[in-house]
This record gives structure tokens, C-alpha cells and sequence, in this order.
């Protein structure tokens, strides 16, 4: 058998739970240290080191030119570059910011004196900084989807991702819909499956952790929220939470959502 | 006479005594939630959800066509180490299966599964599973609830595909009507629980069924839909319901004859183990219709919107002589747009 594939686990801007989630998939780790080199995993051993990786996994989002500059670089040294997690995917909670008026986001951070000294730009998914050649979803990130992708990639292939809303799963399970039938606010209909429904199946609303669907219907869902009492600030808060550079979510809100929520601002570059 | 009495509080006794000899399913609450499920004592059996009418959300349909089924399993050297039969055999742990409290309509829905799983070619698992099974069938004698249309989809008298049918023909008695063997082993079998008809009895049952007759209503006609509905393939009013639509897929989940699935393969971590599974499908979705080279033959809501009526109201009449709807209406309750077939197809026909 040829060499082990060489595999990097790294992490920019996020809260690392991703590369946790990662870990914590403790009964299938040593199987999987028989197939793979893990070389960089800078959360969990010591002397890593910087590639060439043959796959390598990125955790978080890109907020300054610093890690601009480092997330090049890593890219040139992998043959495939995976985002793992809603930061590296879509931005994350922190693209919040990024539909603000970056100056007083800015001041509420730092401080009215500091807000020169601090460089932040605005916060970027990975795909808008390096090519990416493949998405795993969830916050933090599906570890069985990890798994399933090292899989793929050694006898060859990648898997495909469920491109069907949360829904799918949550009636698989049996759940009550707690959107229709509690009104509560649920996002699931306008998001990627993949969980197994975990929020709804414990009667919380599906937060859109996994980004939107395919051709995902927010028109039509904000209707329906809007009809069971939801406000505008809260619409927009639902619809933000963590995709903000989903490029589904990010059309909706500047094309349509903003004759509604006039205070909705997109820093350009 | 083959048909005899049960009386209503011995139920609880045939279910248990069942539980004995079968794997039974029958309707219970699962976190609020009316289900069919696995029970093992007639105490887990809500009885209110057969005789307060209320429909499991999901139809008898999940024990033969479950939301995701292993097929077959295999190994890298070995090739296939579990069939379909002995996949369909280890989930009923080797016994065959009672379901309890299956209505009119679902037995129906059971039918049309029934009828196309083994008509083109002959789908293994699910028939393995329909075959072992018993299906006890609890009659209706009016409209369960306000959603249900099943007199009008001609749904509510089945003709076979039950085994046993229990109809009320006083506030304590039912009468069992045996449909076939099967069905006439249960009444053999349990012979303490059942005893022989009175004339009194029989002209009770003939007024149940008279009573039947009179409560159901047909909303709209269904002679002559499938050219309505072909005539209306470029009808304004399928975009009216896309632009309520939000595509997910429940109203294809809940129903009891939408069975398509796909399918996907799950390999071992070390990469000598597999097995394949099929998993629900939903034609709302934008990928079901998607083929090699990329061509996704309804590339369009509207276009994926229609042919859920095309294939139910259209192709299935046309192939089968059955509609792929019995009048359920669990994908008008469980819509979260409030989207209701029977508005559709009267929009359709021309009467709304
Ligand atoms: S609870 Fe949410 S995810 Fe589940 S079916 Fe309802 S809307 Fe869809
Ligand atoms: S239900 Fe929604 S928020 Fe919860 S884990 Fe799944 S995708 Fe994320
Ligand atoms: S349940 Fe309703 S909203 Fe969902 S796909 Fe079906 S018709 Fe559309
Ligand atoms: S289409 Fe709707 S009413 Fe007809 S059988 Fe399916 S779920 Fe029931």
C-alpha cells in the first residue's frame, strides 16, 4: 500500500469546537490513525508540522490580512483544502458583523480610542480567501461527516452531502413539528439536513447551523414566520445566526429582506 | 359464520395475548406525537388514537418502507453476507408482525405500496416484511377528522389488503371480520377472546354499515381527474402553490403511498465492511430528478410542484387504475404552508 494519506487539522478565527468535535470521536480514532498521518493538529499534539498535507481540514473564519496571508500559504501546501464548520463555511456568528456599521461594532469592541490600532476586516468564509475543494457542515462540525470524508478519499471519491432540508429527517424521526405546530420558530425547512434533526428532535428550533438548503425557500419561510408573530429584527436575527456569507442568505437579505429591515448595512470590501 | 365478536374491553387482552406470538405494532403516543410502534403490552396501546380518531402521523408505511432500511450488507472478500431476507428477518427478531389499528385508508395506501413494489419487479425487502405481516384493521364509520377525504378517493372500504377488520357495532362490542387466512388464524387462535355471532349481532353490524354509508361524503369528483390534471399542465395555478411551497418534503414523508427512496452505500472505517441503504425521497427536492451529465429533468419548483399531482392524479390511475392518494389528508395537517391537496385538485377540476 502506497504511503498514508498526510492530514492537517487547523483552526483560524471560531471557537475550536470543530477541532473538539474531531477528537471527540473516540471510538473510531485509532481506526482512523491506521489509515491516515495526522501531521497537524495543533490543538491536540506537538511537533506538527506545515505540510504538504494531502488533505487538509480548516476550521473558522478569516478576519484579518494576517491569516489572509497564512490561509495562502497553507493552501498551496494541500492538495485538497476542506471547510469544516458554519465559521469556515458561512462565516459563522461573527459574520453578524459584517451587516453592521463596521465603526460602531468596532467602538462597542474596543473602545472609541482603539479602533484604529485593531485590524479587522470583514469576516470572511475560507472560500473567499483560498479555493476549497469540499464543505463539511454543523457547528461544530459533524464528526461522522469527517469521518465519512476520509472514507471517501481513500477508496477514491467524495461524499455528497444530503441537499434536502432538515425536515427530511425531523419526520423520519417522528418528531412533532414544533414549527407548525407550536409555533416556534424553526428553521428547518430552508436548511441542510445532515444532523438528524438534533435540535427539533429536543424540541429547540433548527438555529440553520448547517447553511441553507438547496434553492432554499426564505421567502416563502419568512412569510410563515412573519405570520406566526415573528418581528423584523427577529427575522433577521434567525436568518443571520450563523450564515451570514451564505450565498443564498446573503441574496435574500440584500435583495429583499432590506425594504423590510432598513437597518440592515453590508460592508463591502 | 367466520366473522365473530370481541368485545371492547378485550382488546387490551388480544393485543397482549398477540404480543405472545408476534411482533406487534399498534398506535401509541411518542413524545405528543400519534405514531405506530413497537409495543410489547396492550398498557403502551392508545386506544384513543384508534377510537377518537386521530391518524398516526406516519402512516403503516414506516414498518415496510421505514424512513432509512439497510438492504444488504457486504464484505470486501466475502460479497453479500446479508440478504434482503435475513436484513427483513433480524429486524422482526425472526417473528412475524401484527399491526394493530390500521384504518381503511391506510390499508388502501398499504395496497398501492403493495401493488407497485411487486409489480414491475419485486422489491425483496419490502415484500419480506409485507408478507409476514397481519394487518388488523379498525373500520370507520364517519370522517376521522376534518381533513380526511377518503370517500371521495374511494378509499374507505377496502376490498383486500387486511386481514382482519374490527368495526364497532355498539359502544361494547366489535364485530371481526376475517379477510383471509391469516387473518383467519387470529379468530382460530385466540378462541377465549372471540365467540360466535347473535342474529341481533349481525343485523347490528349491517346498521354500522348502513351508518358508514350515510356519514361519508365526497367533496369533488374524482371521474375524469387524470385529464384535468394532464389538460392542466400549463395551468397558472401550479405556480399559485409554489409561491406558497417551502419544498420540504413533509407532505411526500406523511403520506401512506409516496414511496420513493434513494439509495447510498456505507463503508466500515477500515474499508472492508458495507452496507447499502436506501433512505426516504421526496420529488420536492431539487436533486430526485438530477441524472448523469447533470441534467435534472425538473429543473424548476413549479415543474417539481406538478408532478407530485402528475404522479398520483395521472400515471398511477393510467398504470394501476388506483389514485396514488387515499384521502388521508395527513399532508394537508402536517404542511407547515397550509397547503391542501383537495384545494389544489378543486382548483384544478374547476369547482373552487
Ligand atoms: S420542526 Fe422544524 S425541522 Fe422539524 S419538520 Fe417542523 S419545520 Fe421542519
Ligand atoms: S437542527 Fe439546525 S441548528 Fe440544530 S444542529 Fe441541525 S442544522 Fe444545526
Ligand atoms: S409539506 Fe407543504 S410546504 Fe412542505 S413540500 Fe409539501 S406542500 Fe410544500
Ligand atoms: S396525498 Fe395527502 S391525502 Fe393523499 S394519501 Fe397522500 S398524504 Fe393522504
Amino acid at each position: 500500500m502506497a504511503s498514508k494519506p498526510q492530514i492537517g487539522i487547523v483552526g483560524f478565527t471560531g471557537c475550536a469546537g470543530c477541532q473538539l468535535s474531531i477528537l471527540d470521536l473516540e471510538n473510531e480514532l485509532l481506526d482512523l490513525l491506521g489509515l491516515v498521518d495526522i501531521i497537524d493538529f495543533r490543538m491536540a499534539m506537538s511537533g506538527n508540522k506545515k505540510g504538504p498535507y494531502d488533505i487538509l481540514f480548516v476550521e473558522g473564519s478569516i478576519v484579518n490580512k494576517h491569516q489572509e496571508e497564512e490561509l495562502k500559504e497553507l493552501r498551496e501546501k494541500a492538495k485538497v483544502l476542506v471547510a469544516i464548520g458554519s465559521c469556515a463555511s458561512f462565516g459563522g456568528p461573527q459574520a453578524i458583523r459584517n451587516y453592521r456599521d463596521n465603526k460602531k461594532t468596532k467602538i462597542a469592541q474596543y473602545g472609541k480610542d482603539n479602533i484604529d490600532k485593531v485590524e479587522v476586516i470583514k469576516v470572511k468564509p475560507i472560500n473567499k480567501v483560498v479555493k476549497v475543494d469540499h464543505y463539511l457542515l454543523e457547528c461544530p462540525v459533524n464528526k461522522y461527516e469527517f469521518l465519512d470524508f476520509v472514507k471517501y478519499y481513500l477508496v477514491g471519491g467524495t461524499p455528497t452531502l444530503p441537499n434536502y432540508p432538515v425536515c427530511q429527517q425531523c419526520k423520519a424521526k417522528g418528531n412533532r413539528c414544533i414549527f407548525l405546530e407550536d409555533g416556534i420558530m424553526c428553521m428547518g425547512p430552508v436548511i441542510q439536513a445532515g444532523c438528524d434533526a438534533l435540535c427539533p428532535s429536543y424540541g429547540m428550533p433548527c438555529d440553520g447551523c448547517r447553511g441553507s438548503t438547496l434553492e432554499a425557500a426564505y421567502d416563502q419561510q419568512v412569510q410563515l414566520m412573519i405570520e406566526k408573530g415573528a418581528s423584523v429584527e427577529d427575522i433577521t436575527r434567525y436568518i443571520l445566526k450563523y450564515n451570514g456569507e451564505d450565498k443564498q442568505v446573503h441574496e435574500f437579505l440584500m435583495e429583499k429582506w432590506k425594504e423590510q429591515d432598513k437597518k440592515l448595512v453590508y460592508q463591502e470590501d | 359464520m367466520l366473522s365473530k365478536i370481541i368485545s371492547r374491553q378485550d382488546l387490551p387482552k388480544l393485543i397482549d395475548a398477540l404480543t405472545n406470538d408476534f411482533l406487534v405494532i399498534a398506535p401509541t403516543y411518542d413524545k405528543k406525537v400519534p405514531t405506530f410502534s413497537e409495543v410489547e403490552s396492550s398498557s403502551e396501546v392508545e386506544f384513543d388514537i384508534l377510537f377518537n380518531e386521530k391518524l398516526p402521523m406516519l402512516p403503516p408505511k414506516k414498518v415496510f418502507l421505514p424512513a432509512k432500511q439497510t438492504v444488504f450488507k457486504y464484505n470486501l472478500i466475502k460479497g453479500v453476507t446479508d440478504s434482503c431476507d435475513e436484513i427483513s428477518d433480524a429486524v422482526t427478531h425472526n417473528k412475524n408482525v401484527v399491526i394493530f389499528g390500521v384504518s381503511p385508508c391506510d390499508v388502501s395506501g398499504v395496497g398501492v405500496l403493495e401493488r407497485i413494489f411487486r409489480d414491475n419487479y419485486s422489491d425483496d425487502v419490502f415484500l419480506r416484511l409485507h408478507d409476514k405481516t397481519t394487518i388488523i384493521s379498525v373500520n370507520c364509520l364517519d370522517h376521522c377528522y376534518e381533513n380526511c377525504f377518503c370517500e371521495t378517493m374511494s378509499s374507505n372500504d377496502p376490498k383486500s389488503g387486511y386481514d382482519v377488520m374490527l368495526t364497532e357495532i355498539s359502544k361494547s362490542k366489535l364485530i371481526a371480520v376475517p379477510n383471509s387466512d391469516k387473518g383467519k388464524k387470529i379468530l382460530r387462535d385466540y378462541p377465549e377472546l372471540f365467540s360466535q355471532i347473535s342474529e341481533k349481532d349481525s343485523e347490528a353490524y349491517i346498521d354500522a354499515l348502513n351508518l358508514k354509508n350515510k356519514n361519508f361524503k365526497t367533496e369533488f369528483l374524482v371521474e375524469g381527474l387524470a385529464s384535468h390534471v394532464e389538460d392542466s399542465f400549463e395551468s397558472e395555478i401550479w405556480k399559485e402553490f409554489t409561491e406558497k411551497c417551502l419544498f420540504c418534503g413533509s407532505c411526500t414523508f406523511v403520506c401512506p403511498t409516496c414511496y420513493c427512496y434513494t439509495v447510498k452505500e456505507i463503508v466500515s472505517v477500515d474499508l472492508k465492511d458495507g452496507e447499502r441503504q436506501r433512505e426516504w425521497d421526496s420529488c420536492y427536492f431539487p436533486e430526485f430528478a438530477l441524472v448523469a451529465g447533470d441534467h435534472n429533468f425538473r429543473e424548476t419548483k413549479e415543474q417539481r410542484f406538478r408532478y407530485r399531482y402528475l404522479h398520483k392524479f395521472v400515471d398511477l390511475p393510467r398504470r394501476y387504475n388506483f389514485e396514488g392518494c387515499v384521502g388521508c389528508g395527513r399532508c394537508v395537517t402536517y404542511c407547515p404552508a397550509n397547503i391542501d391537496v383537495r384545494d389544489v385538485l378543486k382548483k384544478i377540476i374547476g369547482v373552487m
